[in-house]
């Protein structure tokens, strides 16, 4: 059996259109030679029991031998001021800056580096000032989420250094603060040409930046005053929240450079509940919340530069790096070019969804996953390396090492939840899908979310029917509003899935290839955003469930998540729609009321994520509820934004709303979405060899969604 | 912000219900009566720490017992010698092993087949 992470690697862009241009990038611990192949991906589920996996060579690209090294990833936030303020011609200077700690650890966690000075937090968890490599100044141990402000007095009059650190809280027990000193002769102070580092220490002086000993927490306002107390540099983190730069206020405008991307839009020192977004009073955004294990771009060497030609076909590919001890796959995507598209079809791919989920660790971090999943947790060699190996990254599903949320993914960087493998849930169930459209031999193009994002309804207006996957969880507003003015412009939507148009995301010009998301006060979550902090640093826009944001997914698709159903699947059951005559196309040659009892993932076509329509949350008044789940029983639990008030009954032997429903409506434009309620709909279409009912009923809707005669439905409440 | 809290399920139950074992054993993707799924859902909230896993040593073929180590980003640790042909076999011994933890009763009925 080869290994599947001896060699890794990523695509950036991970999304690219024919006659551009991908850059493969690969990394082993060992320096190797492997094979790199391109293979498209029709079914990326290796189950021998399963649909059966199925890739297809390319003629554009000549499989070819390489020579892999080591690549280094700097993993932490920090900050950078490069050049730094010149402050040579005063005496007296003082640093000024709150933190807020969020983690203790056995190792140091430096909050302020500036040549041989440093502030941090020792392997004893005690506030020091460092100067070289001696603590020369040591505090008491600081507290856990609590704002801490410090000044650093640097006096070559006196020559003297010290340090004054007083707690905000109001209840601090230590409220005039602390004041301790030391005498140092060769005092100087440090140049312009050593960059200031906040949240990291540097540990090299090479152009490609290496830093340690990274601090958790949040920076308020850091400053630097002179005796005079005129300002020489004030850090305002609430200005230019949207990028990658921190803006300097003082005299010289020291501007600096974030990276891997911490937290912005980060409530700070006067923060005090009033506000809750950062566009409505930015004052209260004055911090930034730096991770340790932040990562946004592995920055690595690029071994082959992929030429994607114009003939080559949209579609899910791989590189397929192999030698005799390893085999391992690196996902890209070939979008469709909006210009030259062939075909009527246009299946997204959800790639906003696969990033959110990439590199999960909750089977190893989160104490619900195994309750959540009903069973106990197969971990596989992948899933192994990834927990150990947390330079690559976590998921919008992860905490930081600090307990406080992931809300930012990015796609530069190995991704191993997102090829074919053993983590099916999402990109694998997707190629269900793909096989089954190959199979059928319907002509499609494939687009990417990021696509969607970018390009809108210019992509879109091409096409008679766009196909949404299994689980299109995660949904910017430009995605969103592109497929909601697709619907009314007189397209077709067939959406193949569950828990779909679910939370709200966003995109960044100015952080290619990483999508931002905020966990709100309500959803299926693993962790809780907090209060304060529920706006999205990107946009502005408030982030959470697109429900709570006013735009159930009802208002969309007409159905919307209800319950999860991990234990097994279960089937449909025909309503009786006898009299609308206009959609007696659906079930044509299915004849049993019930259907969809099998498929590969729990024995059923309703199953895992599922979604109920209700015209309370805005499902169309033309909605046409077609078929709804039979026998979910005490294994269906109800999310939580489906109830208010506590209580028992709320699984699905004993709340009606723990169900999938299928449905149908038409806008007045001819446009009509037909949904499946279910993720494990398309895990079911490939079952017997497509000859089945739940592929004859997808294959009715498309063929019939393909011809232009308007579908018209009548309100019916 | 409230971080799990490893010790929150608190469910005592008898040891000697043999007969929601056997319930278990005779249909282990449930659904499941009431007393035997407050039990499973005592079992897989026990704390991160030692909690019992499936290793996958051969995708689809052999499986290995292990125990998460509660600690981010170490391994779980192996139970040695004990190997499984299928999850369901895996997912069988875990509930023995579980039943015997929590309550110092061994399993008696007999293995189903698998």
């Amino acid at each position: 059996m080869k290994s599947t992470s001896g060699i890794i690697g990523y695509f950036f862009p991970l999304s690219v259109k024919p006659k551009n241009q991908t850059e493969l990038k690969i990394s082993s611990k060992l320096p190797c030679d492997c094979t790199v192949e391109v293979l498209r991906v029709i079914c990326a589920d290796i189950d021998p029991n399963g649909p059966g996996e199925k890739y297809e060579k390319v003629s554009w690209f000549k499989k070819q031998k390489i020579k892999v090294k080591n690549q280094h990833i700097n993993l932490g936030s920090f900050a950078i001021i490069d050049p730094a303020p010149d402050i040579v011609d005063n005496k007296i200077i003082k640093l000024q800056l709150s933190v807020f700690p969020t983690m203790r650890k056995k190792t140091s966690q430096v909050i302020f580096h500036w040549g041989q000075f440093k502030i941090l937090i020792n392997n004893q968890n005690k506030l020091c000032v460092v100067k070289e490599s001696d603590e020369i100044l040591i505090f008491s141990k600081i507290k856990l989420r609590e704002w801490l402000y410090l000044e650093l007095e640097i006096n070559l009059r006196e020559k003297q250094i010290s340090l004054f650190s007083k707690y905000l809280s109001p209840f601090s027990n230590i409220d005039e603060g602390i004041v301790n000193k030391i005498k140092i002769n060769d005092l100087s102070f440090p140049r312009k040409s050593e960059p200031i580092i906040f949240a990291a220490a540097r540990n090299n002086h090479s152009e490609k930046i290496k830093t340690e000993f990274h601090f958790n927490g949040k920076i308020d306002s850091p400053k630097i005053i002179n005796e005079n107390k005129k300002i020489i540099s004030y850090w305002d983190f609430s200005e230019g929240i949207t990028s990658n730069k921190i803006f300097d206020k003082g005299t010289q405008v020291t501007n600096g450079i974030l990276h891997n991307v911490p937290m912005r839009a980060a409530t700070g020192i006067k923060w005090d509940g009033s506000c809750h977004s950062w566009l409505q009073d930015k004052k209260h955004y004055t911090a930034i919340h730096f991770h340790e294990d932040d990562i946004t771009d592995c920055m690595w060497e690029t071994n082959i530069i992929l030429d994607v030609p114009a003939y080559a076909k949209s579609g899910y590919y791989i590189a397929r790096l192999a030698n005799k001890t390893v085999q391992s796959d690196v996902p890209f995507f070939i979008s469709v070019d909006e210009t030259v598209h062939k075909s009527d079809i246009l299946f997204i791919a959800p790639t906003a969804t696969y990033l959110s989920y990439s590199n999960t660790h909750v089977k190893f971090d989160s104490h619900n996953t195994e309750n959540l999943f009903e069973a106990p947790i197969a971990l596989s060699e992948d899933e192994l390396y990834l927990n150990k190996h947390r330079e690559l990254g976590l998921s919008h599903y992860d905490t930081h090492a600090d307990g406080s949320g992931v809300v930012y993914v990015s796609e530069k960087r190995p991704i191993l939840n997102m090829r074919p493998g053993l983590y099916t849930f999402n990109y694998i169930n997707d190629t269900h899908i793909i096989k089954w459209l190959e199979l059928k031999k319907f002509d499609y193009d494939l687009t990417t979310d990021y696509e969607l994002h970018n390009l809108g309804t210019k992509l879109l207006k091409n096409y008679k029917i766009i196909i949404t996957a299994s689980h299109p969880e995660y949904y910017s507003t430009e995605m969103w509003n592109a497929i909601y003015e697709f619907q009314n412009n007189g397209g077709r939507h067939l959406y193949l899935g569950g828990n779909g148009f679910y939370w709200k995301i966003a995109y960044s010009k100015n952080f290619p290839g990483v999508i931002e998301n905020r966990r709100g006060a309500s959803g299926v979550r693993t962790w809780e955003g907090e209060p304060g902090e529920h706006h999205l640093s990107f946009n502005g826009e408030l982030g959470g469930l697109w429900r709570t944001n006013g735009r159930a997914p009802q208002t969309l698709v007409g159905i919307g998540f209800s319950a999860t159903y991990f234990l097994k699947s279960t089937y449909f059951q025909k309503l009786n729609i006898k009299e609308t005559t206009e959609l007696n196309f659906i079930f044509e040659g299915v004849s049993e009321d019930t259907f969809g009892n099998f498929g590969f993932r729990g024995g059923g076509c309703v199953g895992l994520e599922i979604d109920r329509f209700e015209h309370n949350l805005g499902s169309p008044k033309n909605t046409v509820l077609l078929a709804t789940s039979v026998g979910i029983g005490s294994a269906g639990l109800l999310t939580g934004e489906e109830f208010i008030t506590t209580t028992r009954a709320l699984d699905g032997s004993q709340h009606a709303h723990v169900r999938a429903d299928m449905v149908i409506f038409s806008t007045s434009s001819g446009g009509a979405v037909w949904s499946t309620g279910s993720i494990a709909w398309a895990t079911s279409l490939l079952w017997n060899n497509c000859e089945n009912d739940v592929s004859k009923i997808t294959e009715n809707v498309i063929n019939r969604f393909l011809k232009p005669e308007k579908i018209h439905l009548i309100d019916t409440v | 912000m409230i971080p799990y809290d490893s010790n929150s399920a608190i469910l005592q139950f008898d040891g000697n219900r043999m007969d929601l074992v056997i319930e278990y054993r005779n249909n282990i993707r449930g659904p499941y009566s009431l007393a035997l799924q407050q039990i499973l859902d005592k079992m897989r909230t026990t704390p991160l720490k030692g909690r019992f896993v499936i290793l996958i040593k051969k995708p689809f073929k052999e499986f290995q017992l292990a125990q998460l180590s509660g600690i981010r980003g170490r391994n779980p640790e192996i139970v040695k010698g004990v190997i499984y042909k299928s999850i369901a076999e895996a997912e069988w011994d875990i509930f023995k092993r579980r039943w015997f933890l929590l309550t110092g009763i061994k399993v008696t009925v007999e293995d189903p087949k698998l």
